[in-house]
């Protein structure tokens, strides 16, 4: 056996976890040379080094830190089984907390998205606080009406139209600059008379189009506006809204009425504009909420 | 072989009845089995990771994680067996975390030993024995631990569990999951890589 191939064999060697045989020619080779004997007594040095380095030892309070984190361990998962028990799922507890705020994050997006289609959401943080407001404030509404009251968005947790029923899709033309209209909802806005501009905005942050691109088509906004509270009086919701990509104007709104309140929606809409052709009529009978699609033409 | 191994703490039928006993609902039977190994595996927490502070904390963070299983131990395998394996990932998946990479760490700011590594100690042999030998085991210790820290992670197990716990192969292939073949070739491995970094000093 060479040098080189005992050095290899050396740990196992030491170990004793070498085969009879092999640990033989070992044995033959060592008796014979001193370079390879260095080399085990280096060998041996070094793990008996290892072997006497003194104890670290862990703190005197070592359990009584670990028991500090069990109690925290046992209330988080308390709460946590809580919580996902009735959902029937397991979830390791470390990513159950961060499941949480996800899930809670992602709900409230995505409702975000169900109801506004966007074309571009840089406002939409600020959306998502509004949107938190909206969820949290009672049904009664409150006076505060720099905040466009968002009773209308959120009402029901369903946002998916029914699908039963095929929408009804109109053209409107929106006639430009109009005066105030007389059925203007009463609680949120008028108790304080806000001045236009702002109440656009508050619009614009809830509809989340950026404030630059909106000061261009201001009679197309405004309009936007009013249809928006004429869907809100008739009992409505609004279901999407779509914007133009490019110019950020809105081209459609996607909306439920009321079958019940049709006549009285088509009425007041024909105040905004004028219909391309005549909107259906519904009869009788029928789903009780209808979809309704608008699609909006500037009168420029 | 090194007469210091360490043996395992106890034996295995101890941890049976501690286990069996919290299993029908003897809290103070957990308090024991933690008792029964902390120090050893606190030691082999701080000999894979070099720092203190992170020692404690992954042995803590070994202990919540038995805590939370104990319950549905089945005595598949031992339990110390277990016990270090579940430490001895808890300790890799940190080394492998962002923090560590930094070379910093290697300093060891944690160490309870000062990291004076080097010869001028080893010089001042007229100043009497027993402080000289004192600084001595501790500058060793340091380099010694220096020098682990800076051997790559499977390595850097197999050698603490070998030659600082007293694990035998059985118990390391156990424990880590590595093959025999694995195990010997990565522990003659890691020994040539200290007995290099430490020509020096031992």
């Amino acid at each position: 056996m060479k040098c080189d191939e005992l050095k290899e064999l050396l740990s196992e060697y030491v170990d004793d976890v070498l085969d009879p045989e092999t640990k033989g020619l070992v044995d033959e080779h060592l008796s014979s040379c001193k370079d390879c004997q260095q080399e085990l007594a280096s060998l041996k040095g070094l793990i008996s080094e290892l072997g006497s380095m003194e104890s670290v030892e862990p703190p005197k309070d070592f359990l009584d830190q670990l028991h500090e984190r069990m109690e925290k361990h046992s209330r988080f998962s308390n709460i946590l089984r809580a919580l996902f028990v009735p959902m029937g799922v397991k979830i390791p507890l470390e990513f159950a907390g961060a499941a949480i705020v996800a899930i809670l994050v992602f709900s409230i997006l995505h409702f975000q998205q169900d109801q506004y289609k966007m074309a571009e959401a840089p406002v939409s943080l600020k959306q998502e606080s509004i949107a938190e407001k909206g969820a949290v404030e009672t049904f009664g509404g409150t006076a505060k009406d720099e905040s466009y009251e968002p009773q209308l968005a959120y009402r029901t947790p369903t946002a998916e139209p029914l699908e039963e029923s095929k929408p009804i899709e109109l053209v409107l033309v929106m006639k430009s600059e109009l005066p105030h209209p007389a059925y203007a909802p009463d609680a949120p806005m008028e108790a304080a008379p806000a001045p236009r501009k702002k109440m656009r905005r508050s619009l614009a942050i809830k509809e989340a189009a950026p404030r630059a691109k909106l000061e261009r088509d201001e009679g197309l906004d405004d309009s936007l506006l009013k249809l928006t509270r004429l869907i809100e009086l008739v009992g409505g919701k609004i279901v999407s809204t779509e914007y133009d990509k490019e110019s950020n104007r809105p081209e459609s709104i996607h909306a439920e009425i009321p079958a019940q309140q049709l006549d009285t929606f088509y009425d007041q809409l024909k105040e905004l504009g004028d219909f391309q052709s005549a909107p259906k009529a519904v009869t009788g009978k029928g789903p009780e909420i209808l979809q309704v699609r608008i699609r909006l033409l500037s009168s420029k | 072989m090194n007469e210091n191994i360490k043996k395992p703490a106890g034996a295995p039928r101890e941890d049976a009845i501690l286990i069996r006993a919290y299993q029908e609902g003897d809290k103070a039977a957990f308090d024991q089995l933690v008792i029964k190994h902390q120090n050893r595996l606190f030691n082999l927490c701080y000999r894979l990771l070099g720092d203190y502070q992170e020692a404690n904390d992954s042995a803590q963070e070994t202990f919540i994680k038995v805590y939370r299983s104990l319950k549905r131990f089945r005595f598949e395998s031992a339990f110390s067996t277990w016990l270090y394996r579940i430490a001895v990932n808890t300790c890799k998946n940190r080394l492998k975390s962002s923090a560590y990479r930094h070379k910093e760490r290697m300093v060891s700011l944690g160490n309870p030993v000062s990291p004076h590594v080097g010869s001028p100690a080893l010089e001042i042999q007229d100043e009497g024995p027993s402080p000289v030998v004192e600084l001595e085991k501790k500058e060793i210790m340091s380099a010694i631990q220096e020098a682990i820290n800076t051997l790559p992670p499977e390595q850097k197990e197999v050698v603490a569990l070998r030659d600082i716990e007293g694990f035998s192969y059985e118990e390391i292939v156990e424990i880590t999951g590595f093959n025999v073949g694995t195990v010997k070739s990565r522990l003659a491995r890691a020994r040539l890589d200290l007995r290099t970094k430490l020509r020096s000093v031992i």
